[in-house]
């Protein structure tokens, strides 16, 4: 069978993803950043913060001098990887040979799908459509190379598929960088003045050879099909995959939650014996009458335990519908991990402990939801709605002490409550206040503790606080917000104390 | 006087609005200030201050860098003459102990002052100053002293008990009256902490002065000076953490509002009126003391000048000195006589004599130039009798300080004119002018662009860009 | 002496078949230096506070349930070891973390789960209780039958995590299978030696069910680390006190 290649190639990956994610940012200029050395440094700019000239490779606090109200996210090296390996998967319904192609796209061996679609044009405008309904901005092209396919992906002007064996002609109007060249090769090129692949496709391959060197003649013999290419395709023959079959149907909990043990028995031992750990597992069940269930479960940190990622399924089982019965189990571990640290005949008490706490943890993840689970380290601004940032998990110990020698409530407000108060001007603090309708006398109060917003992350008022008691011993956390003589300033609730 | 005013109903809050303890006097003097002499600490220059406090209407400023008196002479110069009286003061930061503000009542405690700051630079590499309790102690007579207690009081909302007995150390120590900083840092626990100091206050019998302690001189200079620390630090302004203070408090304020501060504490006030009368030294009573010069034959000091002028004038122009040579050189010597600076001629001819015969090179410049005295000893080469010379450049009842001769001395060699000085005049009398160099713009726009997280580029082209 | 010591062996050892019975497990090590909790502790058999067991506190309106749950606090920082994690679980959190350190706690030892449905509460505090890895399971919530309450213990007894039911609210009191039961309510705090302010935090603790012990109700101020019993006298004192800055 002859083979075809589709090439996908997504021109914004992670600026896309995340205005997927918070749909509130479409038609806004925003970066994604990434530390680099002390410094944030621009990885992705949304097409709006192009406009305004911020680039990749800027860094941050110069994107802000160009445009003030640009917002900056953190950027996670690890995303495009991710997001490429889940769109390669996502592309399996289009054909079983589909491979992440890094930075950027995707490569798909599509030999022999396309007529399921009633034909190649159909095909790619199906492929093409979906992801930009999902709200992806790409391009894409067929070829009966890699090279080919690729080269007019991202370079070609109208064609989109190269017919069979007419790569050639397809590629000669095409940049030398269509090749996938290097940089320092590219740069030669240029000063040479080849324009394009039609000035020296050419030259003899001594020539080429001497003055640009093997790697020319790969790429080119790879774009025309004279040179092998292969893929490696992210559903690789070696995958975190079981299965078990089964004589009769099975159609009972109990028989589904054995097969299930079994299949977990198997994939951790060879998940231990090559250093890895679940992150996500897929639990498929094959009908008799050829519908395909299944359930997912994930976890927090890479496990190996089948009785923790038992009980994660377990939550998940009673949504499998057995329908007349199942006749093949599928276990598959889509997503794993180097385990880190602990190996099993080191654990000690605190380490037995801390594993036990992150599987509950995943365990009720399961269930709530990942969000629901935080914890906080400290973060050295006065402001008191930046004092704490959440990190994940048990991750991070702080590395400065918790701050002693101040007062801070037990109980915070979601949010500064309004308050009017009875008071002498300009810093005592107030006598009365009411709060819900209700009025409080103050007995005892402490105070001003005067905290300015910290100037280069937000311009404002300074609040306040004081601490004040009433008559029954109720401790409260107060804050006005401003001075007077600028202005009328307004009283809040923030706390109470314990 | 108390009034009141009516009550306002407004949407959203209840006013009850009334002043109470309205002071008749509003008297008080800022004697803690922080300039920009304390280098990367202070956010406003020693002038700044002294104008604003004479727009809030001090009566009195002091500065009390830290571990120096740097700052002291550009604070004199901007109050001479004005309607505020400048006291000259440090804080001495010591490593055994809790600081101390230091303020000379007289001048032989300004030469106390100056050599305590003196002992601590010499015993530490250039750019520091180590003091310990023992070196203040040595050195305290006619010196007042404020101690500064620390920032917060303990869990048991009290002072640390190793400050308490350090206290009682000093106290023992100077022999006489301390006094305890008592000032509103807006951290939440003030009046528990005044309440501590004046209870220690009363217990020691050492009484309590308010201040604001002050780094900048309007609120306004906070965000800078948050940016000094970044750079002393070396750190971003994102990572400054708690190195930068919680609010924009320390800076000058209205007379009235010190007044309604303290309403509690009004001693305080009183202590702080105390101390800025009780020190009246002013800079004006520095005064050079000219040291005795050797002179030969002995003859006063005047008349060996006009000795060795004449005879270098006959070395210069031969036995027929040109009459209108002999004028200038009349009115010249007389000028001098009048001013009495004959030794500093002395000196200075002294000096290029002991080069000269060492076969230094040496050249008199600048405005000395214009003397035909200088001429004649040789410390100048510019002939009268070929350039008309402007005496009054050099030295005239209009300049009414001594004059400035500039002897530039071959640069190998003037190690030797050194040794020689200060083997005449004896280590303790003989010293090196120091300048205090300015960061050029360039340097503090790199410095605030790093501090504010920016790349090098955007500095570079900060830098580059023409602003002034 | 020897004849001491044996009575003394013995009485140790009957001690511990009856809290065994009573499924009061004995503390950890034989000899549990006295929590701080003052005159409480006298309440408890063999003056230990219980651990392994779940405690019950009830609040009746916002203000007791913030003082709830400094109590909590305040024992959770005698209970807890420097490795030590918690779990603290609620429908709407308004605990601040930073607010905890007062109690001798550090807040980055708490791992919070802020669940958004009510139902799964109860559940995230069995999950909790169930895990031998965590110090203490702090669960906010309303209401609770007397057969979940059950469970719960039975979760405990297995894992010896010291389990606290804050219910805010509930909609009735009836009995639970816990160990415990407290109300705490904010008491005036006291002036420190006549400094302007607010003093030490106060409360009123009432023990108002205790397996095998005395209830009790104690005005107890949380000073230096510990609480300390407040006497009547110093009540009445503070009639008039009215220090304000």
């Amino acid at each position: 069978m002859p083979k075809r290649f589709l090439s996908l190639c997504f021109h914004s990956l992670s600026t896309d993803w995340l205005v997927i994610k918070k749909p509130e940012l479409k038609g806004k200029a925003f970066v994604l950043a990434i530390p680099e050395r002390g410094r944030m440094l621009v990885h992705a700019s949304s097409k709006e913060a192009l406009d305004r000239g911020i680039f990749p490779g800027m860094v941050v606090a110069d994107a802000r001098a160009l445009f003030p109200s640009l917002e900056v996210f953190d950027h996670d090296p690890q995303l495009e990887g991710r997001l490429l390996t889940a769109l390669a998967r996502w592309c399996i319904r289009y054909t079983p040979v589909s491979a992440v192609d890094f930075p950027d796209g995707i490569i798909l061996d599509i030999s022999g799908c396309a007529h399921l679609w009633g034909g190649e044009t159909a095909y790619l405008e199906d492929i093409c459509f979906t992801l930009r309904n999902k709200g992806y901005s790409l391009s894409a092209a067929i070829a009966d190379t890699i090279g080919a396919a690729w080269a007019i992906a991202r370079y070609g002007q109208g064609i989109r598929i190269a017919a069979p064996e007419r790569q050639r002609e397809c590629l000669l109007p095409l940049p030398p960088a269509s090749l996938r060249l290097e940089p320092n090769l590219l740069q030669l090129m240029k000063k040479l003045g080849f324009k394009n692949i039609g000035q020296f496709i050419d030259l003899p391959p001594s020539t080429l050879r001497r003055r640009f060197g093997e790697g020319l003649l790969v790429r080119l013999g790879q774009a025309l099909g004279t040179e092998y290419e292969f893929v490696e395709p992210v559903q690789p023959v070696k995958s975190y995959r079981e299965e078990l079959s089964c004589m009769e149907p099975i159609f009972t909990l109990t028989g589904i939650e054995l097969a299930l043990k079994r299949l977990l028995e198997v994939l951790c031992r060879r998940l231990v014996k090559e250093g890895k750990g679940l992150r996500t597992g897929v639990f498929s069940g094959l009908r008799v009458d050829g519908e395909i269930v299944h359930i997912s479960i994930g976890t927090g940190s890479a496990s190996q335990r089948p009785s923790h990622l038992f009980k994660l399924f377990e939550l998940k089982l009673s949504t499998l519908a057995p329908g007349m019965g199942i006749e093949l189990f599928t276990l598959e571990a889509p997503l794993v991990e180097d385990m880190e640290g602990v190996q099993e005949s080191l654990w000690d008490a605190v380490n037995h402990d801390q594993q036990a706490i992150v599987e509950l943890l995943d365990n009720i993840a399961g269930k709530v939801g990942m969000d629901a689970i935080h914890r906080y380290l400290p973060q050295e601004y006065h402001w008191p709605e930046r004092s704490i940032k959440p990190v994940p998990f048990l991750q991070g110990q702080p590395d400065k002490p918790w701050p002693s020698g101040i007062s801070r409530p037990l109980h915070l407000l979601p949010q500064p409550e309004p308050i009017s108060v009875m008071v002498h001007l300009p810093d005592y603090p107030p006598r009365h206040f009411r709060y819900k309708g209700k009025i409080y006398k103050v007995v005892k109060a402490d105070g001003p503790e005067r905290i300015e917003q910290e100037w280069w992350l937000q311009n404002g008022p300074p609040r306040d606080y004081y601490r004040v008691e009433d008559e029954e011993g109720i401790r409260y956390w107060v804050f006005r917000l401003g001075l007077y003589g600028e202005g009328e300033p307004q009283w809040f609730l923030h706390g109470l104390f314990a | 006087m108390v009034s009141a005013r009516p009550i306002c109903l407004k949407v959203n809050s209840i006013f009850f609005y009334f002043i109470a303890n309205y002071f008749p006097s509003m008297d008080y003097s800022e004697l803690q200030v922080t300039t920009n002499f304390s280098f990367l600490r202070g956010g406003s220059h020693p002038e700044e201050f002294v104008d604003r406090a004479i727009a809030l209407g001090y009566k009195e400023i002091a500065v009390t860098d830290r571990n120096t008196l740097a700052g002291i002479v550009r604070a004199y110069t901007a109050a001479k003459g004005k309607a505020i009286r400048f006291i000259p003061g440090c804080r001495l930061d010591l490593l055994d102990g809790p600081s101390l503000l230091a303020y000379p009542t007289d001048k032989e405690a300004y030469a106390h002052l100056s050599s305590i700051l003196t002992k601590g630079n010499l015993r530490a590499e250039k750019g520091e100053c180590h003091l310990y309790k023992e070196d203040v102690y040595e050195q305290s007579k006619g010196l007042k002293f404020i101690v500064i207690p620390p920032d917060h009081l303990n869990e048991h909302y009290e002072f640390d008990p190793g400050f308490v007995k350090t206290l009682m150390e000093y106290k023992e120590a100077f022999n006489q009256d301390i006094y305890l900083r008592a000032s509103f840092s807006y951290s939440g626990d003030d009046h528990k902490k005044l309440y501590r100091l004046s209870q220690l206050a009363a217990q020691l019998e050492a009484p309590m002065v308010a201040t604001s302690d002050v780094y900048y001189h309007v609120k306004e200079r906070r965000e800078l000076q948050d940016i000094l620390t970044c750079i002393r630090e070396k750190c971003t302004i994102h990572h400054a953490g708690f190195l930068l203070h919680a609010n924009a408090e320390r800076y000058l304020k209205p007379l009235e509002e010190m007044h309604r501060l303290f309403r509690e504490f009004p001693d305080a006030i009183y202590r702080n009126k105390e101390i800025a009368e009780a020190c009246q030294f002013s800079l004006d009573q520095l005064k050079y003391q000219y040291p005795e010069e050797i002179t030969s034959g002995g003859r006063k000091p005047q008349d060996e000048l006009i000795h060795l002028t004449w005879e270098g004038a006959k070395e210069r122009f031969g036995d027929h000195i040109p009459k209108n040579i002999q004028s200038t050189l009349q009115y010249e010597l007389d000028f001098i006589q009048q001013k009495n600076y004959a030794s500093y001629f002395l000196t200075v001819y002294d000096l290029v004599r002991f080069a000269r015969e060492r076969g230094i090179l040496c050249q008199g410049r600048g405005s000395a130039a214009n003397s035909v005295v200088c001429y004649c000893l040789g410390i100048t080469s510019v002939d009268p009798s070929k350039f008309k010379l402007l005496f009054a450049r050099f030295m005239s009842d209009a300049r009414n300080e001594p004059p400035d001769i500039d002897v530039d001395l071959e640069h190998e060699r003037r190690e030797d004119v050194m040794q020689y000085i200060y083997e005449k005049y004896g280590r303790d009398r003989a010293g090196i002018v120091a300048t205090v160099t300015r960061v050029h713009w360039k340097g503090a726009v790199r410095d605030v662009g790093k501090a504010m997280g920016l790349s090098l580029d955007a500095v570079d082209k900060l830098s580059k860009s023409e602003y002034e | 002496m020897k004849a001491m010591d044996g009575k003394k062996a013995v009485l140790q050892r009957l001690k511990a078949e009856i809290m065994a019975l009573e499924k009061f497990p004995m503390p950890k090590s034989a000899q549990q230096a006295s929590l701080g909790l003052g005159p409480m502790e006298a309440s408890f058999t063999g003056n230990n506070f219980p651990v392994g067991v779940v405690h019950e506190l009830i609040s009746r309106d916002s203000i007791d349930a913030v003082s709830t749950n400094g109590f909590i606090a305040a024992l959770l920082g005698k209970l807890m070891r420097k490795k030590d994690y918690c779990l603290w679980i609620s429908n709407q959190r308004t605990i601040f973390p930073p607010g905890l350190s007062t109690f001798g706690v550090r807040p980055d030892r708490f791992i919070f789960i802020d669940i958004k449905k009510e139902s799964d509460v109860l559940w995230a505090v069995e999950q909790g209780l169930k895990c031998s890895g965590l110090a203490a399971v702090i669960g906010e919530l309303k209401d609770i039958t007397f057969a979940q309450s059950q469970r719960l213990q039975l979760a405990v007894e297995k894992s010896r995590v010291t389990g606290f039911l804050h219910r805010y609210q509930p909609r009735s009191e009836h009995a639970l299978a816990c160990a415990t039961r407290w109300k705490i309510s904010s008491l005036p705090s006291e002036s420190i030696e006549g400094l302007p302010g607010l003093g030490f935090p106060r409360w009123n603790v009432a023990l108002i069910k205790v397996r095998n012990g005395r209830p009790g109700s104690w005005r107890m101020e949380w000073r230096d680390g510990g609480f300390h019993p407040v006497a009547v006298e110093d009540l009445l004192e503070r009639a008039n006190d009215q220090h304000y800055a």
